[in-house]
């Protein structure tokens, strides 16, 4: 893979924003330009600039919280999916919602792949992995590995 | 009217027949009138010709004489005699010949009386010169004849002669001329009467023609009638149902068809000449014989009548029978049919008719049914009264032409009317909510009114069956319900606000928790002591542990809480697969086996509460298991199903695990309640949520067990139908 590779992290809690760079750390990404919004508003102000300025750097992966204060994260899934440039990223869904609805709500809407965020440490590290692969394999060994 | 005109017809021609017998008649007479003219003018004719030779010979003769007597007067020869003597001989009989002949014509006696004596005198003349010659000598006798006296009697005998002929000409004449001008007429008459007989033959070549015609005619009638009454008869004995023919007077039966005998068990030889009354019972037979006389009286007459078979058995039969005259006698013809077949459905209906009444006055609604028209037919009890009607008759008039007219609320009158008018053109089912008055109090209740057609065998609909249901109460509380179902939406809504927030909100701060307390562990893990690494492990399971109930919590809440489904199913079947799949590794860990039976059915209630049912019962049975199985024998799990009394399904989940003590059977339905400590892993809330389950879908949930031997929990579930399922297992070892 080419680097630097710059990921957008969509992330309210800063304890899980340390724990995804930890967990890509742990998977040989460690030059990884991470971008994290706190906010919805924040993340679709962020594509917009991308898609607006040629200049700026395209994000080659994004991860993405549904529960974010101001927009949801199936909006930026949405928005990102509509992006001229950035349309046809990986997008990882992280959250700690369990529900069934919202894993469908998701693919339908075009995530690559769906990470509910465990209880302990060594779960959480897993993520790195399904980072990997996503940027690695094609979408459905990266739906299958989550 | 054309029977008339064939009479006037007839007529004519036989006046015409009658004329030309007339012609013919009159020119035969004329015929034999001019024969009978002829005949006598031809007789007159030979009189005639008799009469002037007759007198040409006397004449003749008494010349003779007279040239005789000059001739004997001159010379004096006797010689010249002979002819006078000649003529005085044959005179006498000449003068009686012409004098019979006169006599015979009656005609020209006179003259002929005056010839003869013109005759005489002439005869007697020349016998007195000759005789004078003869004494005297010649001078005396020529003195005497030159007085001259001889030639004018002579002369006075041919004028007598020729006077007699002459009239005899003129007669004879007058008679031709007459016969001539008859022969005329004749001719005439006869041409006439010939122009009128070739008229009359013409016409009456008409008339044959215009008979053949009509014998051509006739015959083709007949011919027609005949194939007519061909046609009848094979329709007399092909016929469905019984025909006979009976003389009115001996009450023979004369003819009928092979259905008639076959009803009688006959055949048609062996009824024939028999009395029609030996095919009734007994005691029928006088009433049966009145019915043929009214029959014969009125002309028709149909009656029921019970018929005998030739083995004794009897049927009934709708006969009908008429008086047909014939020319010399009278017969009764008759068609029967038997009704063994339509009695019984008669019968039958009329029990299902009577049944249906006694139903439907029995129930408190109010319960009417109409023809396949809409016409009513029935209303119960329920309904005269609630409506003030005297009787089902004053409901008649009302369907379909003006429902329930002043039954119904006017504002519901349009829609009433527009769906049952729907439904008779379409026979889907009616329905309509609509305000009924009740004529006790006035006052308007809201009823449902139903109805729904009744089709015969070929789907034709013979009727239509309604009901009025009085929903008033319903109807009442609708609004109150309404509100109390928007407060329960809020309710459930705020319900799963709080699922969320106890799934997503509440586990965060204790995923932090128990995250950063492994992080401490790991990265600082080498700097601590025992002691704080066992706090570092009791905040970390403390947490799991606190995730734990929340998510049990949940999962409880959202099943107490649950709307209702409608007409919830799921396959038991597929329900216990799912709950094994989700259970795979635990099953696999710990090596059991677990079988279900092949005939799990559909059962009332939603499939994802049925899969929590059986992952806890399944997972519980895994879960307390025993520690130590003796040889060739590990943890086993059975779930099998039996239909119970109360038609309800009966399943259960047999265990070989530790089994539970009688006193805590009861205890361990609570939301909570753990029997055991921390060897066994728990949050309390599975089997509370395994009673909530069963509970609200109608059934029970109890448990027997052995201690140390296993447990087996049952259940029991309302089914929707029975399936076919194979036997199918599902065990650790045989998982692919």
């Amino acid at each position: 893979m080419s680097l630097p590779l710059t990921v957008l992290l969509a992330e309210d809690n800063p304890g899980d924003v340390f724990l995804v760079r930890r967990a890509l750390e742990k998977h040989g990404l460690k030059d990884v330009d991470l971008i994290v919004v706190e906010d919805g508003q924040a993340a679709l102000r962020y594509i917009e600039h991308i898609d607006t300025d040629d200049s700026a750097v395209s994000p080659g992966l994004a991860l993405v919280d549904l529960n974010l204060p101001r927009t949801t994260g199936n909006h930026i899934l949405t928005r990102i999916r509509q992006s001229r440039r950035c349309k046809a990223i990986p997008i990882i869904i992280v959250t700690s919602s369990g529900s069934p609805m919202d894993r469908e709500a998701v693919s339908q809407l075009g995530a690559t792949a769906y990470f509910q965020k465990p209880g302990d440490l060594a779960g959480f590290m897993r993520l790195g992995q399904i980072v990997r692969d996503a940027l690695d394999g094609p979408v459905s060994q990266v739906a299958a590995s989550s | 009217m054309q029977s008339v005109a064939l009479r006037q017809q007839g007529r004519i021609d036989r006046l015409w027949r009658y004329l030309a017998i007339a012609i013919v008649l009159g020119i035969g007479f004329l015929f034999y009138h001019e024969w009978r003219e002829f005949q006598a003018a031809d007789h007159q004719v030979d009189e005639t010709r008799q009469l002037e030779k007759q007198t040409d010979d006397l004449i003749s003769s008494i010349t003779d004489a007279e040239t005789s007597q000059r001739g004997f007067l001159l010379t004096g020869d006797p010689q010249y005699l002979e002819p006078y003597r000649t003529a005085v001989r044959v005179i006498p009989g000449e003068l009686r010949n012409l004098a019979a002949t006169a006599a015979a014509m009656h005609r020209q006696e006179k003259e002929v009386a005056y010839l003869q004596t013109l005759i005489h005198d002439k005869m007697a003349d020349l016998k007195r010169t000759i005789d004078l010659r003869d004494q005297s000598g010649a001078d005396a006798a020529l003195a005497l004849m030159r007085t001259d006296e001889g030639r004018l009697t002579m002369e006075a005998v041919r004028k007598a002669g020729e006077l007699l002929l002459g009239t005899e000409y003129m007669s004879l004449h007058n008679l031709e001329h007459a016969s001539e001008s008859n022969a005329n007429n004749s001719l005439i008459v006869v041409l006439v009467g010939c122009v009128g007989l070739v008229f009359l033959l013409v016409r009456m070549g008409w008339a044959v023609d215009s008979v053949v015609k009509e014998r051509e005619e006739f015959a083709e009638r007949i011919e027609e009638s005949r194939r007519m009454l061909e046609r009848w008869k094979q329709t007399f004995s092909g016929a469905g149902f019984g025909m006979f023919v009976a003389d009115s007077r001996t009450g023979l039966i004369v003819d009928m068809n092979p259905t008639f005998a076959a009803m009688h068990g006959y055949s048609v030889t062996e009824l024939l000449g028999s009395k029609l009354s030996d095919l009734v019972p007994l005691g029928g037979r006088e009433e049966f014989s009145s019915a043929l006389h009214l029959a014969g009286e009125k002309g028709r007459h149909m009656f029921e009548q019970q018929h005998l078979r030739r083995d004794g058995t009897g049927f009934p039969s709708l006969v009908d029978v008429t008086r047909l005259v014939d020319r010399r006698s009278e017969f009764l013809v008759g068609y029967c049919s038997d009704n063994t077949e339509r009695k019984r459905v008669e019968d039958a209906l009329k029990e299902s008719e009577e049944r249906f009444r006694t139903l439907a006055s029995a129930l408190p609604e109010l319960i009417w049914s109409t023809d396949a028209e809409g016409n009513i037919e029935y209303v119960n009890q329920v309904w005269t009264s609630y409506a003030g009607w005297g009787s089902g008759d004053e409901a008649r008039q009302y369907i379909p032409l003006r429902p329930w007219k002043d039954l119904l609320h006017p504002e519901d009158r349009d829609e009433y009317f527009s769906r049952w008018k729907e439904s008779l053109g379409t026979g889907a089912k009616f329905e309509v909510q609509a305000r009924l008055r009740r004529s006790s109090d006035g006052n308007w209740r809201w009823f449902l009114c139903r109805a729904v057609a009744v089709r015969d065998r070929t789907s034709q609909i013979v009727r239509w069956l309604g009901g009025c249901t009085d929903i008033q109460q319903q109807m009442e509380g609708a609004t109150q319900l309404k509100l109390a179902n928007l407060a329960l939406q809020q309710s459930n809504a705020d319900l799963e606000q709080f699922a969320y927030a106890a799934s997503h909100d509440l586990q965060e701060p204790l995923r932090m928790v128990s995250i950063y307390s492994q992080l401490l562990k790991e990265e600082y893990g080498s700097a601590l002591d025992r002691h704080a690494l066992s706090y570092i492990d009791f905040a970390v399971n403390g947490a799991r542990r606190m995730s734990h109930l929340l998510t049990g919590l949940l999962t409880y809440s959202r099943v107490a809480n649950a709307l209702p489904e409608i007409s919830p199913r799921a396959d038991s079947r597929a329900a216990v697969k799912s709950a094994l799949l989700n259970l795979a590794t635990f099953i696999d860990d710990t090596g059991a086996s677990v079988k279900f039976a092949d005939n799990l059915p559909l059962v009332q209630l939603p499939e994802i509460h049925l899969v929590q049912l059986f992952q806890n019962l399944v997972g519980n049975a895994l879960k307390y298991r025993r520690e130590t199985y003796p040889e060739g024998e590990r943890p086993s799990v059975l779930i099998d199903v039996k239909l119970n009394a109360g038609g309800a399904w009966l399943f259960s989940v047999s265990d070989n695990g530790i089994g539970i003590e009688p006193e805590y059977r009861t205890q361990i339905f609570g939301i909570f309640k753990r029997l055991h400590g921390p060897a066994f892993e728990g949050t309390g809330i599975g089997l509370a949520l395994c009673q909530k389950i069963v509970e609200r879908a109608g059934g029970h949930i109890w448990v027997e067990s052995e201690p140390g031997k296993g447990s087996t929990f049952f259940f029991t579930l309302q089914g929707v139908e029975t399936g076919e399922y194979e036997l199918a297992s599902y065990s650790s070892a045989g998982r692919g």
